[in-house]
């Protein structure tokens, strides 16, 4: 992976202004994400994880300006997405596709399956008729739903099979790259099994990049090549999944690990767990936004943010302390 | 533990009528719960989990559903044929309950300190001021800051990790002697259910009662559960002692959910899955309702309904093929369901 990335993200921030309902004033910021840079290279997954609010979702959003990004350049094949206009970024956009979260809401319950999956085709025009819906077939077919149902409403379907439809229109403009916005958490896990192994062949198949954005941190393993944890609104990690696995180097990113469940019930055993709740990016703490839960925080902590820096190959960590928790915990 | 379990359910029915007719959400579920023991119920949604508890309580809706069982019993009493009055008194006295959402199960407006205080005063018949302090001694024993302060707060002002407290703390007002967990952790952050799942371990070895955890999660199971009762389609799979169920699953579908969880070890390509999904209510497969989806079926299993075979101490399995299971789970992994 030594070529340009296919995706390459930098300085990225959104932040939303909170007004009085009444009188209008601004009573705060939102830094919902913050500078926020990673690159993602030609068939690669990056995993982005953290806990609600950390602004992983908007980051999703923001690369394909669902949202329009406040500062940042999201280079996507060498050109910044932020600069074209309305018309290129229509023609940019097949390339660029998500799948959401939730099963029932994001499939309009009054189009037809057929009119769901062939939208995408629609909007980038130069197809007739007959040919989306061949494409549609082909697509419901290699998504693993009987073409056949190709007439029939969503509700017809189950939320396993929803979102292989949901998978089957970001397919079908041809992407290069595709945003799964919790594709697989609200399914059980039976099905969520069997959605992961699709999207992994679908990627195998097309050559295609995910961003996969997810809570659950065994998926993430299971999908990720790479993988970034976010912290209110910032990255705070980023690595190959084997070495944050591993050798996490942020204290969240540790906290994070220890907190996902044992995986058997000889492996029980007391562990460190994270107090306090996830703090508010609602006018965050001028220093780390870790501090105020973080176990080894020092003056320093609360004062200067600590800068997204490199500690190794390809393992970026923000933390000003990273170097010597690593020394504490070997 | 030779004394009489806590909760014994026998033979518990549920069925619900509507539009398209009647179908059977829990069908001849049996198990006990023993006094300070932790039983894990899992499955995947429609499993019936939920509506074996709220069957229990007598919460579902009489004019849709119909609840039958040969006995409930609970502490000496058969609920399946206590009075509405009776219930009442249990409900939130000995039997507590959590539920899954956080938001919808506090009421908006009023505050917590109300929430907490109306159980107490109904079912001890102590001054308002006791029951304050005792409200306020509940939510320092959850964990949560500035106590005196929160009685005063309305649930929007909290967080879903502290409202999901409050809720252990109303729970745990009359000191119940059973549980009812209904995905109590569910809609939390990983950090936040880690924390609520060690409190509820600590407040259960202080206490002695006994928990049924009602969750969709093998790491929840793994992490808490004495004892677990596989659900599947209404009916029971598999039941048994936790490390029983992890070392030496009895029936394919435990078998095929542990193994489309993603590990934390070892990396491999695919995820083995369990093809199709779960059946509909109102179409059932004849025999094992497991049968369709399963590697290991053959004709006999759809012939009639697989009984209980017993494959351990106090570990049963509803697969007609859960010894040979057993035994291969012996030997090192390699059988694919």
């Amino acid at each position: 992976m030594s070529k340009t990335p296919l995706l390459s993200v930098r300085d990225l921030s959104k932040h939303f202004t909170i007004r009085s309902p009444f009188r209008g004033t601004t009573v705060g910021t939102v830094q919902a994400v913050n500078r926020v840079s990673f690159d993602i290279g030609e068939g690669e997954t990056l995993g982005l994880v953290g806990e609600s609010g950390c602004g992983k979702s908007t980051t999703g959003r923001l690369l394909l300006r669902l949202i329009e990004p406040d500062r940042g350049e999201v280079l996507f094949q060498g050109r910044d997405l932020l600069k074209l206009d309305a018309r290129e970024l229509k023609a940019v956009r097949k390339s660029i596709q998500i799948v959401f979260q939730d099963p029932f809401s994001s499939l309009n319950p009054r189009m037809t399956v057929e009119d769901i999956v062939t939208e995408p085709l629609y909007v980038q025009g130069g197809m007739t008729r007959r040919d989306m819906r061949d494409r549609a077939r082909m697509l419901l077919d290699r998504v693993g739903l009987n073409a056949a149902h190709i007439t029939r409403y969503p509700h017809e379907f189950s939320g396993g099979q929803r979102q292989r439809i949901g998978i089957a229109r970001a397919l079908a403009a041809d992407p290069r790259f595709i945003v799964c916005d919790e594709a697989v958490s609200a399914l059980d896990v039976s099905v969520q099994a069997q959605v992961i192994n699709l999207l992994q062949d679908l990627q195998e198949e097309f050559n295609l990049s995910y961003l996969f954005i997810a809570h659950d941190l065994s998926v993430v393993r299971h999908i990720s090549d790479r993988v970034a944890v976010m912290y209110l609104g910032e990255v705070v990690e980023i690595a190959g999944k084997d070495a944050l696995y591993a050798s996490p180097r942020h204290p969240y990113t540790q906290a994070l690990l220890a907190a996902i469940p044992v995986a058997h019930p000889r492996l029980r055993g007391k562990r460190a767990r994270l107090g306090g709740e996830v703090s508010s990016a609602l006018n965050p703490p001028p220093g780390c936004r870790f501090s105020q839960r973080c176990p080894f925080a020092r003056d320093v902590c609360r004062k200067e943010p600590p800068a997204l820096r490199g500690l190794g190959e390809r393992h970026q960590v923000a933390c000003h302390f990273a170097e010597e928790l690593q020394a504490v915990a070997a | 533990m030779q004394k009489e379990p806590i909760l014994r359910v026998e033979g518990l029915r549920t069925t619900f009528t509507g539009d398209e007719g009647t179908v059977v959400a829990v069908d001849d579920v049996s198990f006990d719960v023993n006094e300070g023991e932790i039983v894990g119920l899992i499955g995947e949604s429609g499993s019936g989990k939920s509506v074996t508890a709220l069957a229990i309580m007598g919460l579902l809706p009489k004019s849709t559903s119909q609840v039958t069982a040969e006995r409930i019993m609970f502490d000496g009493r058969n609920l399946a044929r206590a009075s509405d009055r009776e219930m009442r008194r249990l409900r939130g006295g000995s039997i507590g309950m959590i539920f899954q959402e956080p938001m919808s199960s506090l009421n908006p407006v009023l505050k917590i300190g109300d929430q907490l205080i109306e159980p107490i005063r109904i079912h001890e018949r102590i001054s308002y001021r006791a029951a304050f302090d005792r409200g306020v001694e509940l939510l320092t024993k959850v964990g949560i800051p500035s106590p005196v302060q929160r009685m005063n707060d309305y649930p929007h002002q909290l967080s879903g990790g502290m409202r999901q407290r409050v809720m252990i703390a109303i729970a745990l007002s009359c000191s119940p002697k059973l549980l009812l967990a209904d995905e109590p952790t569910t809609a939390l952050d990983v950090t936040i259910q880690a924390q609520l799942l060690d409190l509820l371990l600590e407040i259960q070895a202080e206490t002695k009662m006994a928990i049924v955890l009602i969750t969709h999660s093998m790491g929840v199971i793994a992490e808490c559960a004495d004892k677990v009762v596989v659900m599947y389609s209404g009916r029971i799979a598999e039941q048994g002692p936790v490390t029983d169920i992890f070392d030496r699953p009895g029936h394919p579908y435990t078998k095929g959910l542990m193994q489309c969880t993603p590990e934390l070890t070892g990396n491999p390509r695919r995820l083995t899955t369990i093809p199709g999904a779960l059946p509909s209510l109102s179409a059932l497969p004849p025999g094992c309702r497991f049968a369709p989806r399963c590697g290991l079926a053959q004709p006999a299993c759809e012939a009639g309904r697989p009984p209980m075979i017993g494959v351990g101490q106090n570990h049963a399995s509803a697969c007609i093929r859960a010894d040979e299971l057993v035994a291969s789970a012996a030997q090192p992994e390699g059988a694919e369901v």
